[in-house]
């Protein structure tokens, strides 16, 4: 009888756990909702920057959130926010307020379908957005395609219509820059290059690429640190192909209203960064491995003259902020993931039909590659923690489903009819037989999940999320091995322990009479 | 009494043209008349398993009805009703993962039966059954063949049914503790005077059990009633070749020897 009962505390506890956190994300999910929307004048004035997956972005946006704490108001900076398509739909949106944007971008590729010529056009069609930009910040990034200036000299090779003699060069563009209309597609066209052999990779690996040799050329941005630092040497645009990339910091027009200051703020930027100093500061993060924030606030003490306080956080504070994000995620995800799964396991054994639908459908969900999910839920949910806890739903359900259904189907006919036979009513048997004689494999089916869920949370950080992920971007970022541990380890770890603990679990559980046998019940997963 | 009238059941799909043969079962009648023990005798195949699953309401009949003390059976009454049958089948079909105790109280225990009449009742069992008493906290992975078909019968006869319905109850015991059970389910039988209908293959068991033995092939009853009418007028060369292929090897290897 005491073992009966200890398992059935376990088992109020565990629901009683599950209750909560469901009951928690709903109220946070309310909350955040109900913050999002009403940032009405009585409320304290706060303001979101957002910056791209890059250092130099990183660095201005530091630099922006900066400058709008300076008026006296909340700020808060979302880093490497992952791609210019999330960074504006959030724009448009209000998830965050200003970025750090460049005008060839905006003209070619967000705001190409309207045909603009000018910056005073963009400023125009921006206004009908619903949205500000400052004047140019004093540089032109440019993309540029580059190789090592040995090899370079060695090919003869001077300008992108040089290339055209060397079809044999391996040729590695970041990601975006392979799909941009103003990137390699454009590029191919305009110069003709008969190059094959052409692949897509984070932009800072590619650098690494090119030192260790896999990559023979590759593009660039033109106040890259790394230029200089890996002796490359830019090819000349001949043709004039790319555009001028002109930094402006891109802000939501009711910035203006809501923080008049902040919008004054980020214009006293104008004309004050020139290439040479964004280089320098590119050079002082991913070279000398100095903190965004502290570049940024040196940079605003001597153009500005303005004394920034910031706090850098110790490796420490970093590591729990992490992983009170991470957990949070997988928490709140799987949870909701169990609770969930588990009755539509059940609703799959009992009704076929129905069944092949739910495991179909999840099955699909499964088949989503796990960033594009991520990706997915965007337009849905925004940025940050929402969307990422929802794309961890949906991926952590079908091992619990598929492993509920697989647990009850795979029950002796015998028993479920000695069940019936005894008078005992559906409810009731499934309660009293079939679900303990699949508490193993409902476990397992938990466990499955548990570990993916925890591996894939790691995304979470490419829209905003935070997490272990976080250190694991930022280390690709700064090409900084350490960094990625920071982030892998605990990860890995993490994983390890949420093992042993649904094992634990598992010996509470698992009923008694199951444990000795080997297995009545088989394993799906 | 057990009335069953015009009862059929075709597995699958029910095309409108069904050749009569591929019924798992004819349209059958039958009666079991209160106290009298039924055997539902025939080879693999012959409907008779398919007989008792639509007796204990786990399929329900293409055509006809079951009455049972005059109640016809209905997917609405079936789980009053069942509670009122006890089952047995082959392996048993015991829960794996509840003790012995477990096991035979489950079902009084859903009911809320009284905690002291449920002990009691479990006392009387064990003793009728012949079970130890150190077995009760036994899970069924740790008993004998036999034990478990013990418990099995425990658990059919918790709730004191008024019908006992038997799917090869002995089937998957070894010969000796086989004919060591049948004595004493005879005996039990005797004694609680209960209305059973047992399935078996086999001929001497059926005759030993038996006060009427229904004899079956593809889904029809071919001959209805005691073994000594079978053996002695057997309605069709069926009956006889089933009743000798059975007896005879044995008989031959005893005659050898003499």
């Amino acid at each position: 009888m005491k073992a009966k009962q200890k398992i059935g505390v376990m088992l109020l506890g565990f629901c009683a756990l599950l209750a909560i956190t469901v009951a928690s994300t709903v109220a946070s999910t309310v909350a955040s909702t109900a913050a999002n929307k009403t940032t009405s004048a009585e409320e304290p004035v706060s303001i979101t920057i957002g910056s791209k997956g890059f250092t130099e972005s990183v660095i201005l946006g530091e630099m922006l959130q900066h400058l709008a704490r300076q008026t006296g108001i909340e700020a808060h900076h979302q880093r490497q926010l992952g791609g210019t398509r999330v960074l504006w739909n959030a724009l448009l949106s209000g998830e965050i307020d200003a970025y750090p944007e460049y005008t060839g971008t905006l003209l070619q590729e967000i705001l190409n379908n309207e045909n603009l010529q000018t910056e005073a056009e963009l400023k125009q069609a921006l206004t009908t957005h619903g949205l500000r930009m400052t004047p140019a910040l004093g540089f032109n990034n440019t993309y540029a395609i580059g190789m090592k200036a040995e090899l370079a000299k060695q090919l003869k090779l001077r300008t992108l219509s040089d290339l055209k003699n060397h079809p044999e060069l391996v040729l590695g563009f970041s990601n975006e820059f392979m799909d941009r209309a103003d990137g390699w597609p454009g590029l191919q066209q305009a110069y003709q290059l008969p190059q094959q052999n052409v692949r897509g990779l984070d932009h800072d690996l590619a650098y690494r690429g090119i030192e260790s040799g896999t990559l023979q050329v590759t593009d660039l941005y033109t106040t890259d640190a790394e230029i200089a630092y890996y002796n490359l040497q830019a090819l000349e645009d001949d043709l004039n192909y790319f555009p001028v990339y002109n930094a402006v910091i891109v802000y939501r027009g009711d910035v203006e209203q809501r923080a008049p200051d902040v919008a004054a703020m980020f214009k006293r930027l104008a004309g004050r960064i020139d290439a040479p100093t964004m280089s320098r500061m590119n050079a002082q993060v991913k070279l000398n491995g100095e903190a965004e924030s502290a570049v940024a606030a040196g940079f605003l003490k001597q153009a500005l003259n303005l004394n920034v306080d910031y706090q850098i956080q110790t490796a420490w504070q970093r590591f729990w902020k992490h992983t009170g994000e991470h957990l949070v995620l997988v928490g709140i995800s799987l949870s909701a993931a169990i609770f969930f799964a588990i009755p539509l396991g059940i609703l799959a054994a009992r009704r076929e039909r129905l069944g092949s639908i739910v495991l179909g459908v999840a099955g699909i969900l499964q088949t989503i590659p796990s960033l594009a999910l991520f990706v997915f839920m965007i337009p849905l949910l925004g940025i940050g923690g929402p969307p990422a806890i929802m794309a961890l739903f949906l991926y952590s359900l079908l091992p619990i489903i598929r492993n509920t259904y697989a647990g009850l189907k795979d029950i002796p006919p015998a028993i479920i009819e000695s069940a019936q036979a005894l008078g005992l009513p559906s409810r009731a048997r499934l309660r009293i037989v079939e679900l303990p004689l699949a508490t193993r494999a409902i476990l397992a089916g938990i466990k499955t999940s548990a570990v993916i869920n925890v591996g894939t949370a790691s995304l979470s950080a490419l829209i905003g999320a935070g997490g272990y992920g976080q250190p694991i971007l930022t280390g690709i970022r700064l090409d900084d091995i350490g960094l990625i541990l920071q982030g892998a380890i605990p990860a890995a770890v993490l994983a390890l322990l949420v093992q042993g603990l649904f094992e634990l679990i598992e010996r509470g559980l698992l009923p008694k009479g199951l444990r000795m046998q080997t297995s009545n019940v088989k394993l799906a997963s | 009494m057990l009335v069953i009238s015009q009862v059929s059941k075709l597995y699958g799909d029910v095309p409108a043209d069904v050749p009569a043969d591929t019924l798992a079962l004819a349209p059958t009648d039958l009666q079991v008349p209160g106290g009298e023990t039924l055997v539902l005798i025939g080879p693999s195949g012959c409907g008779k398993s398919t007989l008792l699953r639509l007796i204990a309401g786990l399929i329900q009949p293409d055509s006809g009805s079951i009455t049972f003390e005059g109640t016809e059976l209905s997917p609405e009454n079936i789980l009053q009703v069942r509670q009122r049958m006890g089952y047995v089948i082959q392996e048993g079909g015991l829960f794996p993962h509840l003790s012995v105790r477990d096991n035979v109280t489950v079902m009084a225990r859903y009911l809320r039966r009284d905690v002291s009449w449920i002990d009691s009742r479990l006392n009387e069992l064990a003793q009728l059954t012949r079970l130890p008493e150190t077995m009760m906290n036994r899970f069924p992975a740790e008993l004998s063949g036999g034990q478990r078909q013990r418990v099995s019968l425990m658990r059919a006869l918790m709730l004191d049914p008024d019908l006992l319905l038997l799917d090869e109850p002995l089937g998957a015991l070894d010969p000796m503790i086989r004919y060591e059970l049948q004595q004493e389910l005879k005996a039990i039988f005797a004694q609680l005077g209960k209305t059973v209908v047992m399935v078996t293959h086999d001929i001497a068991e059926a005759a030993f059990f038996g006060h009427t033995l229904v004899l079956m092939r593809d889904g029809h009853i071919v001959q209805t009633g005691p073994f000594k009418a079978l053996a002695q007028t057997p309605a069709e060369p069926f009956v006889e070749q089933f009743i000798t292929a059975q007896r005879e090897p044995m008989a031959q290897l005893v005659e050898a020897l003499k």
